[in-house]
């Protein structure tokens, strides 16, 4: 059968993604190129372009999230229309991604979170993949609930299942056990897995920037303050070399440069990463970078920090500079909004007590 | 009781040369390497020795497969030393001293480039049995020693009394029947100028034609930087293309030094390539974390006497002095670029016309770098482009479309308001704007969609002139979430315009995808579906300029006023280049059949 040539304007959106680097806006114009080939019925070329969009969204760190929940519910409902005409195992790995995303958003009931690890298993094991990777998503949810010994008890199991093609990132699970170990307050074991990933033997497009943020307090509180400082300098470094989604992995960073009385640094960090803060959707993160700037610029108040100048984003900051306790007050409410979201949708408290003294 | 592992040799043994090595090809690498070492460990115990090494091919006839014979002239092995570095996996002859010597070798010898002892073992990649006959020069008195190794893991040494081998070793590989390819002439050679032509040690490949020199007389890194023809020649060779510009870069770190080079046309997007070689041995074409990601529009032949090279010594570790070396190449880049743009902005500016995106990367990351270069960026805006300084200088507001589908849709309509609208939707542009306005206090940055500027809209005066229409033609829109309103706006020529805002946006796509996907999906949206509240209104806007409006504003019938703006609808969707759900061709389908029913009487 003859291909069906694709529309020039399609295309031509097409040609102007495809030359872009990984980033939001290289997403949002496949996204349009596939919403117009869809409209005018070529679904292969929109399969194209959404496979595009979730790929590249393994690559930076900033993809919007609802939108590749949309790309991944469009893609598995064609897939499974059409099986060998779009072929579900081009879309599984990103799977993986959007699982683990996910529960960061209060509104996705509990009971459909761990229905979406189960299709993701289900679907991982019907391509023949294994079940490693589901368990490992299994343990990322129940971390991210708050239940943190139903995630060490699945431990063994996940370990000991075999490694296939939708569980071969050695750095990722690693980084998962060292984040398991610290919200379990085993920082020995936190960091006693770390070290492998800190010698630079194991890394990928998220490790080792993530796994050195998560180290930072753990190290703090295992008085290992000259690797902390080590690790601060190093993931700072990384995480600013990110083309996009600095704002989501540097909250550790600030929070730390607060703690160890570098003022300076802690206001340049949440300066640069206000805007695209702002912009934030899912309640986790959102909890996670308002927290830790809330709880960074109390200290700075509480260390005689007078003023700092932050620039000017709607609802949040005005133009000038401003006083540190009042703008904490200002982002640890927005924080205990999304805490309470949280807590809600898991039925326990975990967020609400983190935000007292985030990590 | 303390009980001792068993081993699998066999296994081991597989694992090092199958899994380890991303091609076998790298057994000429690991043997020339060894052969190097060999006669680098000899210069320490006689200063002012040369050394080389050669590899003799002998090709595959109807009888016998081909075979390489690996020769060097260095410091050769006791039998001793056979058993315990030959015969022992993980075992080297360099590790212990590997440190001093490097101190003592620096510079135009280089240090020793194996550490860890395995690197025989990837000739079991191509050969079952190797051979090793070797003969010590600090003992040259004494036999010469032949070792056979073979992939089950067994092994056999005899000496050799009567042999007249001068010091040194060789090593004999057999082609395995799947690995006759590296047994080639061409390939062979091919490999050896790839690992080793910027080796200090002389090295050929020999065959039935003769000899091959494959050292380079100088490597990249010492080349003059004055001598640009030669830089060019080397960018060509090693990378494979002619620089806008070349320029000198070293770093303390890792003590890494050589050429950085500007490419002259664009490349895949973060497509960068460098060449990484370790005192002077190729080591990969591209080392995640070296040069940084926005650096790709520069390519770079470097070669590292510090850096920790991993076990397959085909990649770096990524630990903290890869870290700092980065950042010094970082350093020496945007110090090249600031020096071009002070100092020769032809050449600048030929660069950011082909590396636009690449830049504004840099912009982003490096403060130093905005400041000097912000008010040079061009922008595209729905009147043209404009660079960033002469916008900033005369206006103290900007209007920002988030994306590249808003500012397509705004243009024509803004324009004719004489609103400049900003197009954000292009990588880094957005992030750039909002960072020159955090520099600049004095100009405001506001994000603007299609329902901001439907918000400027004046109503018309005589809106009582359009009240039937809207009335008959206002639930058909309700039903499709939207309001039907009038304005005045330009240009006439437009007759309805589809304000949308950028939520409001999501949420029509929301719902279009979930009119196709499954039921947790469904959930999965639901959840994901902006709050009410977060919604700007979603409007059709008749615009009372155009004559068609008037026209339809004039008509008596309800039923034809209701179509007519149900056509309008469809036609603004399509105009804004919304993709039209089912409902919507639908729409546009009856409407136009309701049309030509009344034309021809059926209606």
């Amino acid at each position: 059968m003859p291909e069906t040539p694709t529309d020039p304007e399609v295309q031509a959106l097409l040609d102007e993604a495809y030359a872009l680097p990984d980033s939001a806006a290289r997403d949002a114009i496949f996204e349009s190129a596939a919403r117009r080939a869809e409209a005018l019925g070529d679904l292969d070329t929109a399969w194209d372009a959404r496979c595009a969009i979730l790929q590249s969204a393994a690559s930076h760190a900033a993809p919007k999230f609802e939108t590749l929940f949309m790309c991944l519910a469009w893609c598995f409902a064609v897939s499974d229309d059409d099986p060998d005409r779009f072929n579900p195992a081009s879309i599984l790995w990103q799977y993986k991604w959007i699982a683990t995303d996910a529960p960061g958003y209060a509104s996705v009931p509990r009971a459909v979170l761990e229905r979406i690890v189960d299709d993701m298993d289900d679907r991982f094991v019907r391509a023949g993949w294994g079940r490693r990777a589901g368990l490992h998503k299994r343990i990322d949810l129940a971390v991210l609930l708050g239940e943190y010994q139903r995630a060490r008890e699945l431990i063994p199991a996940w370990l000991a299942a075999p490694r296939d093609r939708g569980s071969d990132c050695l750095a990722c699970e690693r980084d998962t056990l060292v984040w398991l170990h610290a919200k379990l307050g085993d920082h020995e074991a936190a960091w006693r897995e770390a070290k492998p990933i800190v010698r630079g033997q194991l890394s990928c497009a998220t490790v080792p920037h993530s796994t050195f943020g998560r180290l930072l307090t753990p190290l703090v509180r295992l008085r290992l303050e000259d690797k902390a400082a080590e690790l601060y300098q190093r993931g700072r470094r990384l995480v600013a070399g990110l083309d996009e989604g600095a704002h989501k992995l540097i909250s550790p960073y600030f929070l730390h440069a607060a703690r160890t009385g570098r003022a300076e640094e802690c206001v340049a960090l949440i300066r640069n990463s206000i805007r695209p803060a702002a912009d934030l959707r899912a309640d986790l993160d959102r909890l996670h970078w308002f927290g830790r700037a809330g709880c960074a610029l109390s200290m700075l108040a509480e260390q005689g920090v007078g003023e700092v100048e932050l620039p000017a984003v709607g609802g949040l900051t005005g133009p000038g500079s401003s006083e540190p306790g009042e703008l904490a007050r200002r982002f640890l409410t927005i924080a205990g909004d999304h805490a309470a979201a949280l807590d809600q949708r898991n039925g326990n408290s975990r967020n609400a007590r983190w935000l007292h003294d985030p990590d | 009781m303390t009980n001792r592992f068993k081993v699998d040799l066999r296994g081991i043994i597989d694992l090092a040369a199958h899994h380890l090595y991303t091609s076998p090809e790298v057994f000429v690498r690991e043997s020339i390497q060894n052969a190097v070492d060999a006669v680098t460990a000899r210069r320490r115990i006689e200063p002012g020795y040369t050394g080389r090494v050669r590899l003799e091919l002998t090709p595959a006839d109807d009888e016998r497969p081909g075979t390489i014979c690996i020769n060097d002239d260095g410091i050769g092995l006791t039998e001793a030393e056979v058993h315990q570095f030959l015969s022992t996996v993980g075992a080297s002859t360099k590790r212990d001293s590997a440190e001093e010597v490097v101190d003592r070798l620096t510079g135009e010898e280089g240090g020793f480039l194996g550490r860890f002892g395995i690197g025989l073992l990837s000739c079991f990649m191509v050969s079952d049995e190797i051979v090793v006959i070797t003969r010590s020069a600090r003992e040259p008195d004494g036999p010469a020693v032949e070792w056979r190794g073979r992939a089950d893991g067994s092994y056999t040494v005899r000496t050799l009394p009567d042999s007249p081998l001068p010091p040194g070793s060789s090593v004999y590989l057999t082609a395995k029947e799947d690995a006759a390819e590296y047994f080639e002439p061409e390939q062979l050679t091919d490999l050896a100028r790839r690992y080793a032509e910027m080796l200090p040690i002389e090295i050929v490949v020999a065959g039935a034609d003769g000899q091959t020199p494959i050292n380079r007389p100088v490597p990249p890194w010492k080349i003059d930087p004055s001598d640009q023809v030669a830089l060019a020649d080397t960018c060509q060779a090693a990378l494979g293309f002619l620089p806008l510009d070349a320029f000198r870069v070293s770093t303390e770190a890792g003590n890494v030094e050589g050429y950085a080079f500007i490419r002259s046309g664009r490349t895949e997007p973060w497509g960068g390539t460098q060449k990484l070689y370790a005192h002077g041995m190729f080591v990969a074409d591209r080392v995640h974390g070296l040069v940084p990601r926005w650096a790709t529009f520069v390519g770079c032949v470097l070669n590292t006497t510090a850096l920790r090279l991993t076990a397959s010594r085909e990649g770096v570790h990524n630990d903290a002095a890869l870290e700092t070396c980065s950042d010094q190449l970082a350093g020496a880049i945007r110090g090249r670029l600031l020096h071009l743009m002070r100092h020769d902005r032809a050449a600048f500016n030929a660069v950011m016309a082909v590396h636009d995106t690449e830049i504004r990367g840099l912009a982003i990351k490096d403060a130093e770098f905005f400041d000097v270069i912000a008010d040079l960026l061009e922008f595209e805006t729905n009147m043209g482009r404009i660079r960033f300084g002469e916008f900033r200088r005369e206006h103290d507001r900007l209007l920002l479309a988030r994306t590249a589908e808003q500012f397509r849709r705004l243009s024509a309509v803004a324009g004719a308001a004489g609103l400049r609208v900003f197009n954000g939707g292009y990588t880094f542009h957005e992030e750039l704007l909002c960072r020159a306005a955090e520099r600049h206090p004095e100009l405001e940055v506001l994000a603007f969609d299609t329902a901001d500027i439907a918000g400027l809209w004046p109503e018309p005066e005589d809106a009582d002139r359009y009240r039937a229409l809207i009335e008959a033609a206002s639930p058909a829109l309700q039903a499709r979430e939207a309001e039907l309103v009038v304005r005045e706006f330009e240009p006439a020529s437009i007759p309805a315009f589809f304000a949308l805002g950028l939520q409001a946006e999501f949420h029509r796509q929301l719902d279009q995808t979930k009119s196709r996907a499954s039921g947790l999906w469904n959930e999965v949206l639901d959840a994901m579906a902006p709050r009410p509240e977060a919604l700007s209104p979603t409007r059709l806007c008749l615009n009372t300029r155009s004559p068609l409006v008037r026209r339809l504003a004039d008509m008596p019938d309800p039923t034809l006023q209701r179509t007519g703006v149900e056509v309008l609808f469809v036609q603004a969707l399509m105009a804004g280049q919304h993709a039209l759900s089912p409902a919507e061709w639908a729409l546009l389908h009856g409407g136009l059949e309701t049309l030509l029913a009344r034309c021809t009487g059926e209606g």
